[in-house]
């Protein structure tokens, strides 16, 4: 019988290395690795062993980038704020356009305010903010979510967050694990849509883009601010 | 890799344990173009291997913690999560694969290439020799899935054989692979 389980540990850990186990098998195998150091050892010694055809595959850069997406993808769900109070951003997310009352008046707020869809997953907080700034800058927008009123609203701070001619500013919800999603572009004096409710652990990033936003729905620009959403009380 | 290199890779992971951004971008920029490449093999769409290269660090960061250098080797504990991404995503488009296999001769000859003087190409001519040795059938059913990230029922769909028989399959060549290469941990 040691010998069964020994050939089926030594089996799983081959097929786990190689990539073939299907969804619940690989979970399992990972929570395995995680308890099990025979099997730990096992999967390392596969990963040597089948490491040189890894190797074998042309070396190749990513894009320049990519780097500062990963971090922001960090930033966007630290491990100790993922928890059970991240509401999930629905699908359906509609452009929507910043009201901006007050052209003249730079210092004073471009205000905003976003029609949430009621039919959000509750959450035991109510209102969230995210303060979005740029790399060890002042903060340049502020981002609140009032998910019982159901409104979002985003507010301009600094006079020189925004973006240059012939670009736009996009703002996006980006959920631990999920592509970003985009809640529009900040541009103009009106806007009322419905929009992702967002909790504890979303992080909103504000991308510069082409004139009128994303031609697809996913950002292609250079991250300009971003910040997590917090829960405020 | 050379021994300095795994060293310092080691050195690295256990900085980002700690959650060092400095040593999690040097990690980075030692080890990105090597992932990227395992990744890009697996999905064909740019888009789809640069998000699964920006997950596979993401996981990097989180797991850092579970490296064991006693028993692991950083790059390809590494290179284990980035193909899992990169495999993730594979099996979450609606995208199968139909490339065929014209790469299997193209990746042996690469592992069998001795002109590369680094430890790492020597036992690549281990394993190119030890693959060889292997029915052209098991051979290439273990490289679609290793360096393609084919499923169990793509490759029993390719080679007509049952899913449950292509994992038999699989099973018994690994072990084959291993007992070739002298069974060595």
């Amino acid at each position: 019988v040691a010998e069964t389980d020994r050939d089926e540990i030594e089996g799983l850990a081959a097929e786990y290395v190689l990539g073939t186990l299907d969804d619940s098998e690989r979970r399992a195998a990972e929570a395995r690795y995680a308890a099990d150091p025979a099997f730990r050892a096992a999967v390392s010694d596969w990963e040597r062993r089948l490491q040189p055809l890894a190797d074998s595959a042309r070396e190749q850069p990513p894009q320049a980038a990519t780097f500062d997406r990963i971090l922001a993808r960090i930033d966007a769900a630290p491990p100790a704020a993922t928890g059970a109070n991240v509401v999930s951003l629905r699908r359906e997310v509609r452009r929507w356009r910043i009201s901006t009352g007050v052209l003249g008046a730079m210092a004073a707020a471009l205000a905003a305010i976003l029609v949430v869809d009621r039919a959000t997953v509750p959450a035991p907080q109510t209102e969230f903010v995210a303060v979005l700034t740029a790399e060890g800058a002042k903060p340049a927008f502020v981002a609140t979510v009032n998910i019982a009123a159901g409104t979002v609203s985003i507010r301009q701070l600094a006079e020189a967050a925004v973006a240059p001619a012939d670009r736009s500013f996009e703002l996006w919800s980006i959920e631990p694990g999920a592509t970003p999603k985009s809640l529009g572009i900040i541009e103009q004096a009106s806007y009322t849509a419905p929009v992702a409710a967002s909790g504890a652990g979303v992080t909103f990033a504000i991308t510069e883009e082409q004139a009128g936003g994303s031609p697809d729905g996913k950002p292609h620009g250079p991250v300009v601010f971003s910040g997590e959403l917090v829960a405020t009380e | 890799l050379s021994l300095e290199g795994q060293a310092e890779l080691v050195v690295l992971m256990g900085r980002v344990a700690a959650g060092d951004r400095e040593g999690f971008r040097l990690l980075y920029q030692r080890s990105s173009a090597k992932l990227y490449a395992s990744v890009r093999r697996i999905l064909r769409s740019e888009a789809a291997a640069e998000d699964a290269v920006q997950e596979a660090f993401v996981r990097i960061w989180r797991r850092a913690g579970d490296f064991d250098a006693t028993i692991a080797s950083p790059i390809a504990w590494m290179t284990t999560i980035a193909r899992h991404s990169a495999i993730d995503s594979l099996r979450r488009s609606a995208e199968r694969i139909s490339a065929s296999s014209a790469g299997d001769q193209e990746i042996l000859d690469g592992l069998a290439d001795d002109s590369a003087p680094a430890a790492g190409a020597l036992a690549g001519g281990g394993l190119a020799r030890c693959l060889e040795g292997v029915e052209p059938d098991k051979r290439n059913m273990v490289l679609l899935a290793y360096c393609y990230g084919w499923s169990r029922e793509e490759l029993a769909s390719r080679f007509n054989r049952p899913v449950a028989t292509v994992k038999t399959l699989l099973r018994r060549t690994l072990i084959a692979l291993k007992e070739c290469l002298g069974g060595r941990d």
